[in-house]
């Protein structure tokens, strides 16, 4: 999947996919420790003291201490309640850290977007695809997640759903994506998924690099000649 | 112009909570420095209410007040937005990027960028800044740990 994605795009982009059964604590906390990442991207469950994976609970004060040796640029928790406001000293409860905005970003992560409440995978999908087009657009990361929150704003009229989403860290940093080469992690809670998904998931990341910045779901789905919820099923993914 | 706000919370948690702020302008050497009076738990309380309605999921099990949430949203930022000086409006108002350096994280800071059609005007980033008490709160700790030890 990842050569056909080089193949066709000038950018080198390496991804580490652990998904299903590969989404493992073990597995997680290897990859964090013995990789580099520009981008974390992570499409699971949280709960407020971790991150759901296959086999267990990833904690925070694990993540604090694994991303130590190789902070990322940018950590995308696309979860539920994974920004949401804490009243108590974050640094310290009960001896350990608490929370997950805080482990990644004590941990050295440049900057974090989480989100304040529940959110569907409709709101969750379009907007990293927005954010995402803009980052390898070059904008800054304040720019980007702007635009998106903007976009779907546009897009569904009175659906709140863009100001779940929060931006710990300097909005103006941004990096040319197209020069770097980029990697990204995605953890992801699905089962196993069928050849069919997998072959549709990576005409949809061609898809994707090939139109930075006009990505529309309906559209990718019409010109794929695919159904818009399995195109936003995927997405919501990424 | 792209502004950097660091908002810290004074220490007590009466009705009307005091913040001091300084802001700088990026490549401009001088600051500004200000300080306001929000009724916090009042805002926080109010947007906990409106979360249910960004998130756009209902759950059985939730009790939900209706709430018009276009209303809640202008009242929160109003009564944030007007407890600033005219001065430091104005550099909200003014600014294209914003990044808050704060100790309170929970005050839906965003929200004062916000535009009367509900699109954020301009780009925002928050950093949590360590809160006043923690330096006495290690203190305290190692004072624990002294007397352990002893």
């Amino acid at each position: 999947m990842i050569d056909r994605i080089n193949e066709k795009d000038s950018m080198q982009v390496n991804y580490t996919i652990l998904e299903g059964k590969d989404a493992t604590y073990s597995n997680v906390r290897r990859n964090l420790i013995q990789q580099y990442f520009d981008i974390i991207h992570i499409a699971t469950h949280t709960e407020y003291n971790g991150i759901i994976l296959n086999d267990g609970l990833l904690k925070p004060s694990d993540i604090y201490h694994d991303i130590k040796i190789g902070a990322p640029w940018l950590v995308f928790m696309n979860s539920c309640e994974s920004a949401a406001g804490i009243d108590i000293d974050p640094f310290e409860k009960y001896g350990e850290l608490s929370n997950l905005t805080i482990a990644f970003l004590a941990g050295g992560a440049l900057s974090y977007i989480g989100t304040n409440c529940i959110i569907n995978d409709e709101v969750a999908a379009e907007i990293s695809v927005g954010l995402y087009s803009d980052l390898f657009k070059g904008l800054t990361m304040g720019e980007s997640l702007r635009n998106s929150k903007n976009s779907f704003a546009n897009l569904h009229q009175g659906n709140l759903g863009g100001l779940a989403f929060r931006l710990f860290g300097d909005p103006m940093i941004k990096r040319n994506f197209g020069v770097d080469s980029i990697s990204s992690d995605i953890v992801k809670d699905d089962r196993l998924e069928s050849n069919e998904t997998i072959n549709l998931k990576v005409r949809v990341l061609e898809y994707i690099q090939k139109n930075k910045g006009e990505f529309n779901i309906s559209k990718c789905a019409r010109d794929l000649n695919s159904d818009v919820y399995d195109i936003m099923n995927i997405v919501s993914k990424l | 112009m792209s502004w950097t706000m660091v908002i810290q919370k004074e220490v007590g948690d009466s009705q009307m909570s005091k913040y001091n702020v300084t802001a700088f302008q990026e490549g401009n050497p001088s600051a500004i420095s200000t300080e306001f009076n929000i009724s916090r738990t009042e805002i926080i309380n109010d947007f906990q209410k409106l979360l249910p309605a960004i998130s756009g999921i209902r759950f059985r099990s939730l009790k939900l007040e209706s709430c018009d949430s276009d209303y809640l949203i202008k009242s929160i930022k109003d009564r944030i937005r007007l407890s600033f000086s005219d001065d430091f409006r104005a550099v909200i108002d003014s600014a294209d990027t914003l990044h808050f350096i704060t100790d309170d994280v929970k005050v839906p800071w965003e929200l004062t960028g916000l535009e009367d059609n509900l699109k954020q005007r301009c780009s925002f980033g928050i950093s949590q800044l360590a809160r006043g008490d923690l330096q006495a709160q290690k203190l305290k700790n190692l004072t624990h740990s002294i007397y352990y030890l002893l």
